[in-house]
């Protein structure tokens, strides 16, 4: 791929949203999600996470945005290989010192299973932006896939834009039929990341492929190949999908985690690679890249050094932590309390190499049932190719946990 | 009875209360005709709970005791009046796993079993729509601290605030306070503690006392972002300082973005 996608004008007005579900097929559908499909936070405070409409976009429109997402992922998989050649760049990317020290080792790196992106798109008056690439752990498989699909057979003229969850696990699950076991690893305690676990394992079960959903501490390493360990006895997988955080590893007790990125033979998704590009510092390093970013730079925001702390810096300008993933670590005066922002230019100031400051951009609004919101189309890609859209509505201008689930279609 | 019927059984469509009960135990739910391991554990042995107000009173009740013995808790709730709103959100391991209960972190089976056991009942008793909730939440979903041991099935939970209706939604059901009912052997959690913080700050008070209605001291958690900072940080150097064997405790966010 050698030609940059342009950036594609985002023509919200020509979208629209189907009218709102009925109220009993509303909640078939969420009964359904929840007890077959393993969506179990549709419920977050007082809020149904789940819209009871869908956002239709023109098929053009979203056929550009997936060609947006394929030039963006060849692009960060090329980045990717040079900065794994490259530790010279890593102490500038933020990475926690006991994840680099890792990364630093003379062993291979552990070979790679599927390497999956979510790159959050959103509509500016200036075109698309995004935000950022959720490279190492992307969520919401269930939302633009089950859910998704749900909606498109309750919208006549539409169509589903895609199903990440079974683009994924044919990826991971290898040729049908094949015999498989997949170790899925997600923290303990945390539903919300058990669910995601708990419904790729249902898909990989339904293609055959046996899962085996465990935590990071419970996997053992002998001649580079992965096991989960079970009272009394210890259980091979030929693959492991970690839906854990790269920078969350330096928490486990055990110390052979680093196999997961360095000296394993077991193929993992996504691989150490993910961790590098993960930190929203990356693009501070595109001057000292051999690798071209064109598409990047057309879509990302100017992004800088955050290290001033006086009153007036960083003005127009968000702060963003290098590695966090939920909107909670991103900063602004437009959405933040006066003393959160305060705290958090401190902090920046204090470790700016923690840290950067990026252009905020005005996202337009799109008109729902639910009143005006702020859209935010997150597109996956799987081993480089565009596969689905997981789509989110925001009341407020940042996309956080807080933000609602939309099904996103496009006109058949 | 399928695991679609257990869920409307507890959670009720017609019910204000519904949207909140946690589905991850009910997904997991196998017709207990056919049960695919030996359940050896002993007899539940019933908690009164004599200190509930009356339904009349318009209070949420938050009932916190260890495993199955909170849903039959429940029931005797619901005989007086309450909704109970199971926010159970431990998982059984999926049977093919074969792994039996002593092996798990969290017994979430007999927590599924005692809800599956009691639905008749609960059914039957024809609550109406504006009963008062009952909040039910395992006192040993995280285990009580203890740690958990390599291999062991890892079912460990823990209760945000987002996992509530907030203080202005009571309000609007004409509830007026909250009475916390925990089990007496065992402390308060501070995930608890933190997810229900905000109530007495929005005018939902919260009277706290043991299952025979002996009041309980309660600290709740400095708010703002400065307690929260704390309390992550407290989380997350505790987490590794104990060695509970991996976290499940507080971080700061969720894995997916």
């Amino acid at each position: 791929m050698n030609t940059t996608a342009v950036a594609p004008d985002c023509q919200v007005a020509a979208w629209h949203c189907t009218a709102p579900l009925a109220p009993e097929t509303r909640r078939e559908i969420r009964r359904h999600l929840e007890l077959a499909c393993c969506k179990w936070d549709a419920q977050v405070g007082d809020t149904d996470t789940l819209a009871p409409f869908a956002l239709v976009l023109p098929r053009a429109q979203h056929a550009a945005l997936a060609h947006a997402a394929e030039h963006l992922a060849a692009e960060l998989l090329a980045a990717e290989t040079e900065l794994l050649a490259r530790p010279e760049l890593w102490l500038a990317l933020g990475l926690p010192a006991r994840v680099r020290r890792v990364f630093e080792g003379a062993e291979p790196w552990t070979p790679t299973a599927a390497r999956v992106i979510r790159f959050d798109f959103h509509p500016t008056d200036d075109g698309w932006r995004i935000s950022e690439a959720n490279g190492d752990v992307p969520g919401g498989y269930i939302e633009a896939s089950d859910f998704t699909d749900l909606l498109a057979a309750q919208s006549p003229g539409t169509k589903s834009t895609g199903d990440p969850t079974a683009a994924l696990v044919a990826a991971l699950g290898g040729p049908a039929g094949a015999p498989r076991r997949i170790a899925l690893l997600a923290a303990a305690g945390y539903g919300s990341d058990q669910q995601v676990a708990a419904h790729l394992g249902a898909a990989l079960r339904r293609r055959g492929v046996e899962p085996i959903l465990t935590r990071p501490e419970s996997l053992r390493w002998e001649g580079g190949l992965a096991r989960v360990a079970r009272p009394h006895r210890e259980i091979p997988v030929d693959a492991i999908f970690r839906f854990y955080q790269g920078e969350w590893m330096i928490r486990q007790r055990r110390d052979d985690w680093h196999r997961l990125f360095r000296g394993g033979r077991t193929p993992v998704c996504n691989p150490a690679a993910a961790v590098l590009t993960e930190s929203k510092r990356l693009p501070l390093l595109w001057p000292r890249l051999d690798t071209a970013m064109p598409t990047w730079r057309e879509f990302l925001p100017h992004t800088s050094a955050a290290n001033a702390l006086w009153p007036g810096s960083h003005r127009g300008r968000v702060l963003k932590a290098a590695y966090g993933n939920t909107g909670e670590s991103v900063f602004s005066p437009g959405w933040s309390r006066p003393r959160e922002w305060l705290a958090a230019r401190a902090a920046a100031a204090l470790r700016p190499g923690r840290w950067i400051a990026q252009a905020r951009f005005r996202t337009q609004r799109v008109a729902t049932p639910l009143g005006a919101m702020h859209p935010c189309l997150g597109v996956f890609t799987v081993n480089g190719r565009a596969v689905g859209t997981y789509g989110r509505l925001s009341a407020g201008p940042l996309i956080d946990f807080a933000a609602i689930d939309v099904a996103v279609l496009v006109a058949s | 009875m399928d695991e679609k019927k257990l869920f409307e059984t507890w959670a009720p469509s017609a019910s204000p209360w519904s949207a909140w009960a946690k589905p991850a135990p009910f997904a997991h739910f196998t017709p207990p005709a056919t049960p695919l391991m030996p359940l050896t554990r002993a007899p539940v042995n019933p908690i009164a709970i004599t200190c509930a107000p009356a339904a009349a009173e318009r209070v949420a009740v938050i009932l916190v005791l260890s495993g199955a013995a909170t849903v039959h808790a429940a029931l005797a709730l619901a005989r007086v009046g309450y909704r109970p709103v199971p926010l159970f959100n431990s998982c059984p391991p999926a049977p093919e796993y074969g792994v039996p209960p002593h092996e798990c972190a969290v017994d979430a089976r007999a927590i599924l079993d005692a809800l599956a056991a009691t639905a008749p009942e609960l059914a039957a008793l024809s609550l109406p729509v504006d009963a008062p909730p009952a909040f039910l939440i395992d006192a040993a979903r995280m285990r009580h601290g203890a740690p958990v041991s390599d291999g062991e099935f890892d079912n460990r939970a823990v209760v945000f605030a987002a996992d509530f209706p907030s203080a202005g939604f009571l309000r609007g059901q004409s509830i007026r306070g909250a009475a916390l009912i925990h089990d007496t052997a065992v402390e308060v959690g501070e995930d608890l503690r933190h997810a229900l913080r905000h109530w007495p700050a929005d005018g939902i008070s919260i009277a706290a006392m043991t299952p025979d209605g002996a009041p309980r001291e309660i600290t709740w958690p400095r708010g703002g972002f400065w307690g929260e900072l704390r309390q992550r940080w407290r989380a997350l150097v505790s987490l590794r300082r104990n060695a509970r064997g991996g976290f499940g405790d507080f971080v700061p966010e969720a894995s997916g973005g």
